[in-house]
């Protein structure tokens, strides 16, 4: 098989771009691998065929088009404005004049507030105003039935508090409007009027806070599984995207597809990622997406993977596979890409048709059904493989996950392996979870 | 650059719409047909066409007559195919023609005679434009660059805006992925 490095050695010498010693490497190769010369071949007819293809063209009228649009929309060249000559004086000099007036002014107003404002030792930045004769203190609270609440008083940073007030407490974020928070209740009994005005007025608040639902994601290590806490997070929604860095996706792929299998779990598997599992130095990314199992099981796959990762590895370093794990919660736009997956297929929740009692497709008459199994029972070609004589019956796998080529190409449209799989689709247990698992290579 | 086009692009700075008109004349068939091959549907290879046009007439101040027209244009398309694409979330069309009514397939006279040659070659067109199209959109646009305009890694890298090793490295894998798609229809 030809190393990587001869292989883009041939591509570049299907783009006719090689140095002189490049060229003589790439004759070198050519002469003495008669694979080498198969690859050129069939590249050179991908090129050829490319150059091919049929040219299309626009009606003649497009370029009247163009200019009539030019003139319908008024539009006019963006033009770049002349230069002007070098200024006399350098620029630094302006920005220099611009900074010290800016400093002039900053310590002019300085001094000139300071002097200004009435004479008291300590220049507190807020004044508590005090209403004079019989003017009505201004009520900061919306409801005049009850009292004014006594407000968080300003602390005074040169002065001491005579009367230190204890802490109001944090304040809540919670959803709508609220009242202000209560602070603990202060060492007198009537409310002071003198600090209603530094209560803030809801209705006036610009800005209103509201519960925000962040959810993380969650960055496990598949060596060393936490299945507590994936167990908890699994639990909390009921679609998550499980992104698994590894080292080669088709070797990362068997260790979770030997831990689907052993847990029941049966995969359809595209013909494109079929093939592509086969030819690892085509780099690829697989999606592997499930509807079928319950939080516990999938923990339980997931485990069993990791733990028989982990066991290669240390039995010849470097041959673990699963980097780790990265748990999101499935939102709107995973679901759009599922939906893309399947094939347009609009049912990406779970229990997509309607079903009868017995678990029947009440659109599809029974007798269609029925001819086809029996047919493909015939045909050797049914769910189940027949079993031979003196040995126990295969059972068919209990669950189905689906798989998939995620990157760099996306599985054919209309695949049958998704048709296949959509067919089979029962209805979700309760507590089932959607998983799109993608196992994305990260060797660089 | 020819002699001509450095003409009429002096003819457009100086105002004059119709050799402007001229210059779209003389580029559409070859800009369309290579923005079709990137964004898979005549209606919006023709869209991008026309708005790359009207974006070049607008900066045409811009253009130093350092690199190719076409290529300049090129970039200038290339661009708007992907704004187009971010703002449409558009989906590869794997038709095996142009779709709508924009864009026409050149007439084919042996067809009558060679009817099964005519199957035969749209058998394979029709196998190398669902392979192409299953390409990433970097891999199709290089792939599209070098085989079909017959561009040159250095044009390709100031058209795309990448180094020339990121051409070289996505032509590589973008031949590889093409091959594989291939051999698995095979």
């Amino acid at each position: 098989m030809l190393s990587e490095r001869c292989y883009r050695l041939l591509t570049a010498y299907v783009d006719g771009e090689l140095s002189a010693r490049q060229r003589k490497l790439a004759l070198r190769l050519l002469h003495r691998s008669a694979e080498a010369r198969a690859l050129l071949r069939r590249l050179r007819q991908d090129a050829e065929a490319l150059r091919r293809l049929p040219r299309h063209g626009l009606p003649a009228e497009f370029s009247a088009q163009v200019v009539q649009s030019i003139r319908d929309r008024k539009l006019e060249r963006r033009r770049r404005l002349a230069r002007t000559a070098p200024p006399a004086v350098p620029a630094w000099v302006g920005m220099a004049v611009a900074a010290s007036v800016l400093a002039v002014v900053g310590f002019g107003s300085f001094v000139y507030f300071s002097r200004a404002l009435p004479d008291h030792p300590t220049n507190p930045v807020a004044v508590n105003h005090v209403p004079q004769g019989p003017e009505k203190p201004v009520e900061a609270n919306p409801a005049p039935d009850k009292p004014a609440e006594p407000a968080v008083p300003v602390k005074n940073a040169a002065a001491p508090d005579p009367k230190p007030q204890p802490h109001p407490g944090p304040i809540e974020v919670a959803d709508g409007p609220k009242e202000p928070p209560k602070p603990a209740p202060a060492t007198n009994a009537e409310p002071n009027p003198e600090n209603a005005l530094t209560l803030p007025i809801p209705e006036k608040e610009m800005f209103q806070p509201r519960t925000a639902d962040v959810s993380l994601p969650l960055i496990l290590s598949f060596a060393d599984l936490d299945t507590a806490k994936l167990q908890e997070e699994l639990h909390k929604a009921s679609g998550f995207r499980l992104e698994v860095p590894c080292r080669e996706s088709s070797r990362a792929f068997d260790r979770l597809q030997a831990a689907l299998k052993a847990n029941g779990v049966g995969l359809v598997i595209d013909q494109t990622a079929q093939f592509r599992l086969k030819y690892p130095k085509l780099r690829t990314n697989y999606v592997v997406y499930t509807e079928d199992l319950l939080p516990d099981e999938l923990v339980k796959v997931l485990q069993q993977a990791g733990g028989e990762d982990h066991k290669a590895d240390v039995k010849h370093h470097g041959d673990g596979q699963l980097a780790g794990l990265v748990v999101t919660r499935m939102n709107k736009d995973d679901r759009k890409e599922l939906s893309t997956l399947l094939g347009g297929d609009s049912h990406t929740g779970q229990n997509p048709r309607p079903t009868g009692p017995l678990g029947l497709d009440p659109k599809k008459p029974v007798s269609e059904g029925t001819a086809d199994q029996v047919a493909k029972s015939l045909a050797g070609h049914g769910s189940a493989p027949r079993p031979s004589p003196g040995q126990p019956a295969v059972k068919p796998p209990e669950y189905m996950a689906l798989v998939l080529p995620y990157n760099p190409v996306r599985p054919r449209p209309g695949s049958a392996e998704v048709k296949h799989f959509l067919d089979g689709r029962k209805p979700a247990r309760p507590g089932a979870i959607q998983v799109l698992l993608v196992l994305r290579e990260t060797k660089g | 650059m020819s002699a001509d086009d450095h003409r009429l692009i002096a003819d457009c700075l100086q105002g004059d719409t119709a050799a402007f008109g001229e210059l779209v004349r003389r580029y559409q068939d070859r800009l369309y047909n290579t923005v079709f091959r990137l964004v898979g549907s005549a209606e919006d290879a023709q869209d991008v066409v026309q708005e790359a046009f009207l974006s070049a007439y607008q900066s045409l101040d811009g253009f130093k007559g350092h690199s190719e027209f076409f290529t300049w244009l090129y970039r200038i398309a290339f661009n708007t195919a992907i704004s187009l694409k971010r703002k449409q979330r558009v989906t590869l069309s794997l038709s095996a023609g142009p779709q709508g009514e924009g864009g026409t397939e050149p007439a084919d006279e042996s067809d009558l005679s060679r009817p099964e040659q005519s199957l035969e070659r749209a058998e394979e067109e029709r196998r190398i434009q669902a392979a192409l199209a299953r390409l990433s959109p970097e891999h199709r646009a290089v792939l599209v660059l070098k085989d079909m305009e017959g561009q040159k890694y250095e044009a390709m890298a100031e058209i795309l805006e990448v180094p020339i090793g990121t051409i070289r490295s996505r032509l590589h894998r973008a031949r590889a992925e093409l091959r594989a798609l291939l051999q698995q229809d095979e």
